[in-house]
């Protein structure tokens, strides 16, 4: 016993001295709360929630108290200024207890609105009981309607079955009469929901507290007087939306009564009741709830079916169900069947998918392709891949389509046998599915498809080459098809080797540059002038420079080393430098120049600066020249101040016209 | 204070007959003989509430469709509540080419908009303070939602509406609209199939604004109904501002009325975080702010041990960087996605791979699709709330400037009774409803 006394002893003693360090924290920033300087009251404000944050850490319920003592006593007192009691109340509204209660409570009936305010949210925070009796009592006092609102709302949240005979005569205020409603559906008392049974008829909003009072009564563990008022709801003549939150609330509370209303609710012609019922059925009939909805589908009205269909889940019963919908009358029936059989549907479901696809409607066709790019139940997969194998072509296309969709990578053998196929709509799908689902295996077949001219082969080959990590080691098959192929045959393939690139590919197509057939060489100068690596530079600066080339071939190789100088950021600076000159050399007419010095503005470089600079005097490419000059300038304003003022002075000096010496000019004053 | 008057059943079903006879050919999705002679798939009624800044998109939106048709806006600003009736009467009278249309309601009070049977759906886009209050309220009286994102203001907020959402059928859609962007949608299918093996930490960027301030009073502008914009939060002097709707600030620098960045960017990318990480219906267990014993970022964590880390500076130049044991994903707005490998990003789906929902068009569309099939919208109020409890359990931890330990199954904050007190907010009368 001595040592208990000895222990609270010292206890309070530590609390005192807390207290006393609180007291002098606050009072050092009663002041600053209430500064005339309006912006500088927020650095207090956040010092002192510093403090009350850190006092009201799990574990520092002495600190917590002695800091909320004080703080009580603060906001209590009229000789702190109002605007630092705001604040201080605001604290307490999260840390404050039992200390804060009773101070809060004198506050109640402060002569200043906003103090009142302050106090009454704070009381509603705080879990004291006490705290309940002092708003009670402040709406027992009364006040004008704002202020009897706040209280009622707070007696609400605080679930006091004692304030219910006070708030049972506001239900018919015209202002008062919805937060009294509020707040007793909070309440949820046998009284409170009695209450508001009786107003529902004239106070529409009585019945959406009912609903607040089942879920109120569900999380409090009170079941009985849940399903009671959930089942009222559900049979009143309320409008739907509250009816379906009764049997949503019900199918919380009671199963098995709940199971009896679900068919009459899918079949009540309201589709809010339908969409709850077969939520309900969710919940009460659990795994088993895709069956017991199936079985309802044949007496239900469209909308109803539409719904259950949509909430199946794999089960034989399900899908033979939504089987059946898929050919009823109602379209959305249908298409409701169609997309649920992607998820539920299994080798059984894929003829009327393909059906339905094949000859429905435009939507059916969608939904029907659609799922069957999903479809994954017991052998859905092989019984595609049969349809896509033999029958007939139209069949066979949608087949060969949804093995697209599925991305089912091990029919790619089977497709590139389609492909070969005489039937133009069949090899034409199977090369749709191979450009979206082949790998580098297919690339060899697509190959030798492509230099038999089948149509869409190209486009497959591409797609597939675009998409493949190792695109030199299709450059290799490609070069070696290409040394195999007939001249017709190349054309087909020289494109695509500029896309996939390598240097087998390069070599093979560089050879092709010189072929004696016109064809080919064309092909080939054409693929080379699309190539993507800088290696291409050499051999298309050799055509551009080769004696007697076409106008057309030179003009193409000359924008090729353009686009690759342009593209080729990665590169030293000085090989794209030089190229570009190469360029400029082999540049018959003014326009390839041109392309050339557009080329060169994008090598951030003082080498391609100079070369720029050089061009000014060209009278021909002069004011292309200084365009590119200035281009470039700007871009190497941070990086290169000196080279970018190198340019705009040259520009400058070159006098080549007024605008162009403006421009010169912003830009050196440019910082 | 209602600015018109009450329009009758009778004097809309005019208006409707007018509009419908002259130029809205309304397409039928579901055919009005699947769901009843009234129901709302040939055109949708609607209520705009909040016609600032961010109505903008949606309101140019609602009005360009035809298969829905604005019969009342509602705004605490005179100015903008008439501007917006004008427009809505002025194109409404373009559209059905007779000269003069006279047929969209504007009030100061938006309980006026639920009151009215003749409207299906409201668009809310006010404030976060408002969300939970207005959009309760019309999923009560039977109307489907679109609200803004975050959705509430405080965690209880979120936990009714979801209640409500389910429990009385309404369709609802949140406005975090990343995930009805291609590029959010396939990062996340590729978190989820393990394409980049186990995810175990995720950047996310979302900035910052200046902090509150306490502002001096100013002359309340003519035409505001400022207690109103206040609504259930503290009063305090009117100071522009604190009203302003800016991107940069404004209101949305104050936590009473939101949660700051984390409430702004948060909703969106969190959103997308838990989506990916398929805890659409649950969340982290720990949340722990910048600064706290030298945590340099604001950073929560699931259960599996899966961080998320605000504003790590090394995103690759993108808004969330996925990182697993096997690959990254970047993702960013503008349909920007990265991944490593690089093939990944380009890789088809098997039929076995998990495929997440896809909306058709955009994000307004999918909820007017699914006003009309009443099937769930990709982001309803569960989701809604899940991701806006992580953006307020980050706010609250920030301001506690301590860590808190979160249980998602009984969505409870664990052995801390005063921070749990943050889990709702006290309403300010008479704006108490929630």
């Amino acid at each position: 016993m001595k040592r208990i006394l000895i222990t609270l002893t010292l206890a309070s003693l530590a609390l005192t001295v807390r207290g006393a360090d609180f007291a002098a924290q606050v009072n050092d920033l009663i002041p600053k709360l209430a500064a005339a300087d309006v912006g500088s009251r927020y650095e207090a404000q956040m010092q002192l929630q510093v403090i009350a944050s850190a006092s009201s850490m799990p574990g520092n319920d002495a600190d917590r108290a002695a800091l909320g003592a004080v703080l009580a006593a603060k906001a209590a007192a009229a000789s702190v200024p109002q605007p630092a009691r705001v604040w201080i109340i605001r604290q307490l509204e999260y840390m404050g207890r039992g200390e804060v209660v009773t101070a809060l409570g004198a506050l109640l009936g402060d002569a200043d609105a906003e103090l009142r305010e302050c106090a009454r949210r704070a009381l509603e925070k705080n879990p004291d009981p006490k705290a309940i009796k002092v708003l009670r009592a402040a709406l027992q006092k009364g006040g004008d309607t704002t202020w009897k609102i706040g209280l009622i709302r707070s007696l609400g949240e605080k679930h006091d079955a004692g304030s219910v005979a006070m708030l049972v005569p506001l239900l018919n205020d015209p202002k008062l009469g919805r937060p009294a409603a509020k707040a007793l559906g909070s309440i949820a008392s046998p009284e409170a929901i009695d209450a508001l049974w009786k107003a529902v008829d004239t106070q529409s909003f009585a019945c959406e507290s009912l609903v607040d009072a089942v879920n109120f009564l569900l999380s409090a563990g009170k079941r009985d007087g849940a399903v009671t008022a959930a089942d009222k709801l559900y049979k009143s003549r309320l409008p739907s939306p509250v009816r379906a939150a009764g049997l949503a609330l019900m199918a919380k509370s009671d199963a098995e009564v709940t199971k009896q209303y679900i068919e009459p609710s899918l079949r009540s012609g309201d589709t809010r009741l339908e969409k709850a019922a077969v939520d309900a059925a969710l919940v009460i009939y659990g795994k088993t709830a895709s069956a017991t909805l199936a079985a309802l589908l044949p007496k239900l009205p469209d909308s109803a079916k539409v719904f259950v269909l949509n909430a199946l889940t794999p089960d034989p019963s399900a899908e033979k169900a939504a089987l059946g919908c898929a050919t009823e009358k109602g379209e959305s029936v249908r298409i409701a069947a169609l997309e649920v059989l992607a998820k539920i549907g299994t080798a059984a479901s894929v003829t009327v998918l393909i059906k339905a696809a094949v000859n429905g409607s435009e939507t059916e066709k969608n939904a029907a392709a659609a799922s069957l790019g999903r479809i994954n139940g017991a052998l859905a997969g092989e019984a595609i891949a049969q349809q896509a194998r033999q029958g007939d072509a139209a069949v066979r296309a949608v087949a060969i389509a949804s093995l697209a969709g599925r991305a089912d990578k091990s029919a790619v053998p089977s497709l590139l046998s389609c492909a070969a196929e005489n039937d133009a709509s069949v090899s034409k799908a199977a090369l749709v599915a191979i450009g979206k689902i082949g790998n580098d295996e297919s690339l060899d077949s697509l190959v030798r498809l492509v230099l038999d001219g089948k149509p869409g082969a190209k486009d497959a080959l591409l797609a597939v080459a675009n998409r493949s990590a190792n695109k030199s080691v299709i450059g290799q098959q490609l070069a070696a098809q290409a040394q195999r192929a007939s001249s017709q045959q190349l054309a087909g393939i020289l494109d695509v080797m500029s896309l996939v690139g390598g240097t087998d590919a390069l070599a093979a197509v560089v050879k092709f540059t010189a072929d004696g057939n016109d064809e080919v060489k064309d092909g080939a100068i054409r693929a080379l002038c699309q190539w993507r690596e800088f290696a291409a530079v050499k051999p298309l600066l050799d055509v551009a420079a080769t004696t007697g080339v076409k106008l057309t071939h030179q003009v193409l190789a000359i924008q090729g080393v353009c686009r690759l100088v342009r593209n080729g950021a990665s590169e030293p600076s000085m090989a794209r430098v030089d190229a570009a000159l190469a360029a400029l050399k082999t540049a018959g007419r003014d326009q390839e120049k041109k392309q050339v010095l557009s080329a060169l503005a994008s090598i951030k470089d003082r080498k391609a600066a100079d070369a720029i600079i050089k061009l000014l005097t060209d009278t021909a490419v002069k004011t292309d020249a200084a365009q590119a000059a200035l281009l470039l300038a700007d871009a190497l304003r941070k990086p290169d101040r000196g080279t970018s003022k190198k340019l705009a002075e040259a520009v400058k000096k070159a006098n080549i016209s007024p605008e162009l010496d403006n421009r010169a000019e912003q830009l050196l004053r440019k910082k | 204070m209602k600015q018109t008057s009450h329009v009758s059943r009778r004097d809309f079903l005019k208006r409707s007959a007018v509009l419908a006879g002259a130029a809205f050919a309304f397409p039928t999705i579901v055919p009005s003989s699947v769901f009843g002679q009234n129901a709302p798939s040939n055109r949708i009624a609607m209520g705009m509430v909040g016609m600032g800044q961010m109505m903008g998109g949606h309101f140019g939106h609602v009005l360009g469709r035809d298969d829905c048709q604005v019969l009342a806006v509602c705004d605490v600003v005179r100015e903008k509540r008439e501007s917006a009736k004008a427009r809505t009467e002025s194109l409404y009278a373009k559209k059905s080419g007779a000269g003069s249309y006279k047929g969209c309601d504007a009030y100061i009070e938006f309980e006026r908009i639920m009151e009215r049977k003749d409207i299906d759906a409201v668009v809310v886009v006010t404030p976060d303070h408002w969300h939970a209050p207005i959009s309760n309220m019309a999923m009560r009286h039977g109307k489907d939602v679109y609200c803004q994102k975050p959705m509430t203001l405080t965690i209880c907020e979120g936990r009714i509406m979801s209640d409500v959402q389910r429990q009385y059928g309404a369709v609802f859609q949140v406005g975090s609209q990343q995930r009805s962007e291609r590029a959010f949608r396939k990062a996340c299918e590729i978190v989820r199939n393990g394409w980049i093996g186990n995810v175990h930490t995720i950047y996310a960027g979302l900035g910052d604004f200046p902090p509150p301030q306490t502002l001096p009073e100013q002359p309340i502008p003519e035409g505001f109904d400022y207690d109103r914009w206040l609504g259930p939060t503290p009063w305090y002097p009117y100071n522009e501002n604190r009203v302003k709707g800016s991107y940069g600030g404004g209101w949305r620098c104050f936590w009473d009325y939101g949660s700051r960045k984390n409430g702004d960017w948060g909703a969106h990318h969190f959103d997308i975080i838990q989506w990916a990480l398929g805890m659409d219906h649950s969340g982290p267990v720990q949340f722990i702010p910048k600064g706290y014993n030298g945590n340099r970022y604001q950073t929560h964590i699931y259960a599996d041990g899966t961080k998320v880390l605000r504003d790590h500076p090394d995103r690759k130049g993108h808004m969330i960087r996925f990182i697993g044991d096997k690959g990254e994903v970047c993702v960013s707005r503008g349909d920007k996605l990265d991944t490593i490998p690089v093939e990944l990003k380009d890789r088809p789906f098997d039929v076995s791979d998990i495929k997440l929902y896809a909306v058709t068009r955009g994000h307004e569309d999918n909820w007017i699709e699914c006003i009309k099939t009443r099937k769930p919208t990709i982001c309803t109020a569960e989701i809604g709330h899940r991701t806006a409890t992580i953006c307020h359990l980050s706010g609250i931890a920030e301001r506690l400037s301590r860590p808190l330990k979160w249980d998602p199954d009984k969505e409870q904050i664990i052995g801390d009774a005063e921070a749990t007190r943050w889990m709702d907010r006290p309403r300010r009368a008479p704006y108490t409803y929630i």
